[in-house]
């Protein structure tokens, strides 16, 4: 019941079947350029397709632009990229509107945040009124400047991307804004096989040239549509909810998850369940997704410190599946 | 946790929590209603259909202008709501009120219950304008229950009873919807059913237990029970046009064994005077008491009389007695009430078929022999002559008979009209019908024949009442309707009493035997739906009406009739006697306690949480985790199907057919169809029950 990727096969009844081949697709083309990462890749795109952001925490130099260029490329989307510091005003990135003298109007010159895929680096060096002007925009995908609403275009992904370990001059995205992100994913470092072939291989660059798009821009939005409509059982909904309750009630967190929390989950779930080509949510999808979705929302009661992976799992494992 | 619905509604805000102080609990705020005001409202259809279906029965009891005003203002309201259309302001609401008071008063005979039934649906449809908060809008179905309860005074029929329960469980299903817009969870309807049904059994409790006032099923008269029914005078005429009622006067259980139909004349009023025009009943003798009469063939039976607003009641001819509180028999054998029957008796009656009134007082002699003065001289003249002919009283009476039978008398509910010009004071209207007409009804041959017998010395009196009866074969009981209505002659015949003699019978003998209709000529029924001109339909139908009657006779015989004396009965049956309101008290008490204990008990059976509602699939599949857990392969409580199938199949590969197939159907029902057929269901437990994996030996 599962195929060489460890994932749970059943029968896609209706929908578009092109999906799940085209999804392997896109993994397989990513994967080339992104050796060794194929479970974050799975993520990010899952992430992306369910129409949420995406916040990788590693340190630099592991790929994370790799990865947003190549996630650009093979889907058709523009991509675009800043790199946050901390003297940068929300303006350097919605955008502003400048006198011209010639015509002796205000011309909006639209910011970088006017794209497809937005990779947004070290978002926790940016001061709290520029990540709160950016998260804002990434909430409402729209834009306003100066009394003008501006809606941002469609798809529209943001990668925003934090290093955990340098904390001096950062401005650390507190709980409320963490929540916005679907998906939290850590690279990591590459396994040995893995780097052996990408200092083997060289530049990235040609491989990243030679990416070709797989799917256009309306095509994405359309798998958008068609993943959120995979089935979820009222079986299912009460797992979500036993998760959600286990989380509020166990003394063991610090704070229960957000009802958004569980409408995050039951998205990714959704879009994990379509790639596997299958028109219902299962438990197992919910349990696959679940640390990447839940583990920068939840944190220790003793030392209000985030909790590990493992030590995630292990506890949201004693939660009962209703039978 | 409360929650403020005072504050500016918010989807979500924190709620503070002792346990963990900083602790974010998501509570969900009482969500604020769509900006009330607007009518493109989505609670307005619901409530308009409450209303509707609340006010349509009264629409029979109200003044046409009522309904017309009551079908405006829905029609207005629903289109203003599509094409949003103005709507009157406060000043034009009140004055349109005030009219519609002052109309409903004028119109309705008073402060009657229908002019207050018509204000309140007047009332009720102006409300429909101002549904501008949630509070109007409960108001305005809460109002639909006191509409629903107007009805009440109107009609206790089983149709009329059906429809309430339907609009009760209609309207509450409205209000449930009311509040709470949108929600999931069962549908509105449903939790009405269940919560009529869970009143149901207290109701019935109620019903049986609450000390009754006498009365109707809802302890008042009803306001239509003007029945048909014949007048203390009779015309020629009266009864033709009763003939075309089909509607029942009363019914009758027989204890024993029914007697035959010829013998079944019930008597209602004896008629004495006579004016040459109209036979009335005459008032000087009223005081003097009946003998009881003795007979050989007693027959017992009860009677449920329908209301007819006179005071006279029915018993089979000759009564003896009825058990009826306050009532007289008079010394001509009619029974009169204290009160006119304006709801429905119901009297247990004994008499004696061969049973004789055999008093003749000097004074009613006088009265059973006068004749207006002059009239009918051709009449008298015929009775005079006849009576010469015979040799006895007996001989002069078969000589009359055999007179109406050898002239070819018809009878037909469509007499000619007797009175003509009017020149001589309606004096020969017997002449007139004896030698020039000769047709007519009952009340013709009754009339004429009492007529010529008085004309020739012979002490008469006319009987009117019912003839005969359908008999229902569902309930045995006789079915007595207003087409039975019949009048006959009582004759003194001397050292023999009054004797009955039915001259219509000599006429139209088939009257006497089955239907009435029978004995009339073909095509002249009279009635709507009359059955023997329904053909083939009317075959299948008579079966369909006598049981409806039947059901009908039953409901009102044991819901509608159940009064205190039943229920005294019944509570005698449970040990209570009722010598005084001790006993009284203790039953009352102990009826309250019962229904308590009743409520609380199917609140204990009924109020069991959602989970315990039977499924299926996750009984099977929680069996399917215990014959694996018997063979030490349990599953983890957070363990999905798909994983727990790859842990025993690990584990077990000989398994592997029936784990996957049942694994594959429990997902295929819990996680991918919605719901799953109950086949489907089935199938899926019969496999976990095949299933039995045997202990692998250790190896």
């Amino acid at each position: 019941m599962r195929d060489d990727h460890g994932n749970v096969v059943g029968s896609a009844k209706e929908g578009d079947h092109r999906f799940p081949a085209i999804f392997a697709e896109i993994t397989a083309s990513v994967g080339r350029v992104i050796l060794g990462k194929d479970e974050q890749v799975r993520l990010a795109l899952c992430c992306l397709f369910a129409g949420g952001h995406l916040l990788i925490e590693d340190i630099p130099g592991i790929g994370k632009t790799t990865l947003a260029k190549v996630l650009a490329g093979v889907l058709g989307l523009e991509f675009r990229r800043i790199q946050c510091t901390s003297d940068m005003l929300p303006g350097d990135i919605l955008g502003v509107s400048v006198f011209e003298q010639k015509n002796s109007v205000f011309t909006f010159h639209p910011g970088p945040i006017f794209t497809q895929v937005l990779l947004s680096d070290e978002i926790n060096r940016a001061t709290p009124k520029t990540q709160s002007a950016l998260l804002e925009a990434m909430e409402e995908r729209q834009v306003t400047i100066e009394g003008k609403t501006r809606s941002l275009p469609r798809p529209f992904f943001v990668i925003a991307t934090q290093n955990p370990f340098e904390q001096a001059g950062t401005f650390p995205l507190p709980e409320s804004q963490l929540d916005r992100f679907l998906i939290r994913i850590e690279l990591g470092y590459p396994d040995r096989s893995s780097e052996h072939d990408l200092l083997l291989g060289g530049g990235t660059q040609q491989e990243l040239a030679a990416i070709k798009p797989l799917l256009t821009p309306e095509e994405v939005v359309h798998f958008q549509h068609q993943a959120a409509a995979v089935k979820a059982s009222d079986t299912l909904i009460n797992y979500i909810q036993n998760i959600l309750d286990f989380t509020r009630n166990d003394p063991a967190f610090y704070m229960g998850l957000s009802p958004r929390a569980g409408l995050n989950l039951l998205r990714a779930a959704r879009v994990w369940a379509f790639t596997d080509r299958r028109n219902y949510v299962l438990p197992e999808d919910i349990q696959q997704i679940m640390p990447f979705v839940v583990g920068h929302r939840l944190r220790r009661a003793e030392d209000q410190a985030e909790m590990g992976r493992d030590e995630l799992i292990a506890l949201l494992n004693t939660v009962p599946v209703p039978s | 946790m409360k929650t403020d619905s005072k504050r500016p509604a918010t989807s979500y805000h924190m709620a503070p929590d002792s346990r963990r102080p900083p602790g974010l609990r998501f509570v969900k705020s009482a969500q604020g209603h769509p900006a009330s005001g607007s009518f493109a409202d989505l609670s307005l259809l619901p409530i308009l259909w409450a209303v509707i279906v609340c006010t349509l029965p009264h629409f029979i009891n109200v003044a046409w202008w009522v309904v017309f005003a009551c079908l405006f203002l829905w029609t207005y309201i629903a289109l203003a709501a599509r094409y949003v259309w103005p709507l009157p302001g406060k000043t034009f609401s009140r004055m349109l009120a005030g009219l519609f008071f002052v109309g409903a008063m004028t119109t309705h005979e008073g402060f009657t219950i229908e002019a207050f039934v018509a204000l309140l649906s007047l009332m009720v449809a102006l409300k429909l304008f101002e549904l501008r908060s949630d509070h109007d809008r409960k108001q305005t179905v809460i109002l639909c229950y006191f509409l629903i309860v107007g009805g009440l005074f109107f009609g206790d029929t089983i149709e009329a009873t059906l429809y309430k329960f339907f609009s009760i469980i209609f309207t509450t299903a409205v209000l449930i919807h009311l509040n709470r817009p949108g929600r999931g969870g069962p549908s509105p309807l449903k939790l009405a059913l269940l919560l009529i049904g869970q009143a149901l059994p207290i109701m019935v409790v109620l019903f049986l237990f609450f000390p009754r006032i006498q009365g109707g099923l809802w302890g008042r008269t009803h306001a239509n029970s003007a029945r048909a029914g014949f007048s203390e005078e009779i015309n020629f005429g009266s009864l033709t046009d009763l003939a075309k009622n089909n509607e029942a006067a009363f019914r009758v259980e027989f204890a024993g064994d029914m007697p035959l139909q010829k013998f079944l004349y019930w008597r209602g009023v004896v008629l004495w005077d006579f004016d040459g025009k109209t036979w009335r009943r005459g008032l000087s003798h009223h005081t003097t008491p009946a003998k009881r009469i003795k007979g050989e063939q007693p027959v017992n039976y009860i009677i449920t009389l329908e209301p007819h607003n006179k005071r006279w009641l029915f018993s089979l001819d000759l009564p003896r007695k009825i058990d009826l509180p306050i009532t007289w028999l008079l010394n001509d054998y009619s029974y009169y009430s204290w009160q006119p029957v304006n709801r429905r008796l119901t009297y247990s009656g004994l008499s004696y078929l061969d049973g004789v009134d055999d008093s003749l007082p000097a004074f009613t002699t006088e009265i059973a022999l006068r004749l207006p003065a002059g009239a009918n001289p051709r009449s008298r003249e015929l009775a005079e002559s006849l009576r010469r002919e015979s040799s006895s009283e007996t001989d002069f009476i078969g000589l009359t008979l055999a007179y109406f039978k050898a002239q070819n008398f018809l009878y037909t509910l469509n007499p000619p009209i007797l009175t003509t010009a009017a020149d001589d004071l309606d004096q020969s209207q017997i002449d007139r019908f004896i030698f020039e007409s000769r047709q007519g009804f009952c009340e013709h041959f009754a009339g004429s024949f009492v007529f010529l017998m008085r004309a020739a010395g012979l002490p008469a009196r006319m009987v009117v009442g019912y003839q005969g009866g359908k008999r229902n074969p569902y309930g045995e009981y006789l079915v007595v309707r207003q087409s039975d209505a019949h009048a006959w002659c009582e004759v003194w015949v001397t050292d023999q009493g009054w004797q009955r003699i039915d001259p219509t019978g000599e006429v139209a003998p088939e009257r006497l035997l089955a239907n009435p209709a029978q004995a009339l000529p073909a095509g002249e029924t009279g009635r709507f739906l009359f059955l023997p001109d329904l053909g083939v339909f009317g075959e299948w139908l008579g079966p369909v009406r006598n049981y409806w009657d039947y059901l009908n006779s039953r409901w009102n015989r044991l819901v509608i009739g159940y009064s205190f004396n039943e229920q005294t009965g019944l509570f005698s049956r449970f040990g209570f006697s009722f010598a005084g309101w001790q006993g009284f008290g203790t039953a009352l008490f102990t009826a309250v306690a019962g229904a308590v204990l009743l409520v609380v008990l199917l609140g204990f059976f009924m109020h069991r949480p959602p989970a315990s509602v039977r499924d299926e699939v996750a009984e099977a599949w929680v069996i399917f985790g215990r014959k694996l857990a018997a063979i030490d392969l349990p599953r983890r409580p957070g363990q999905g199907p798909i994983d727990f199938q790859e842990y025993v199949l690990r584990q077990r590969p000989d398994l592997a057919g029936s784990v996957t197939e049942i694994v594959a159907a429990y997902v295929r029902l819990r996680y991918a169809a919605t719901g799953g057929s109950s086949s489907d269901r089935s199938i899926l437990r019969a496999m976990v029950k095949k299933f039995s994996p045997a202990k692998q030996e250790a190896v």
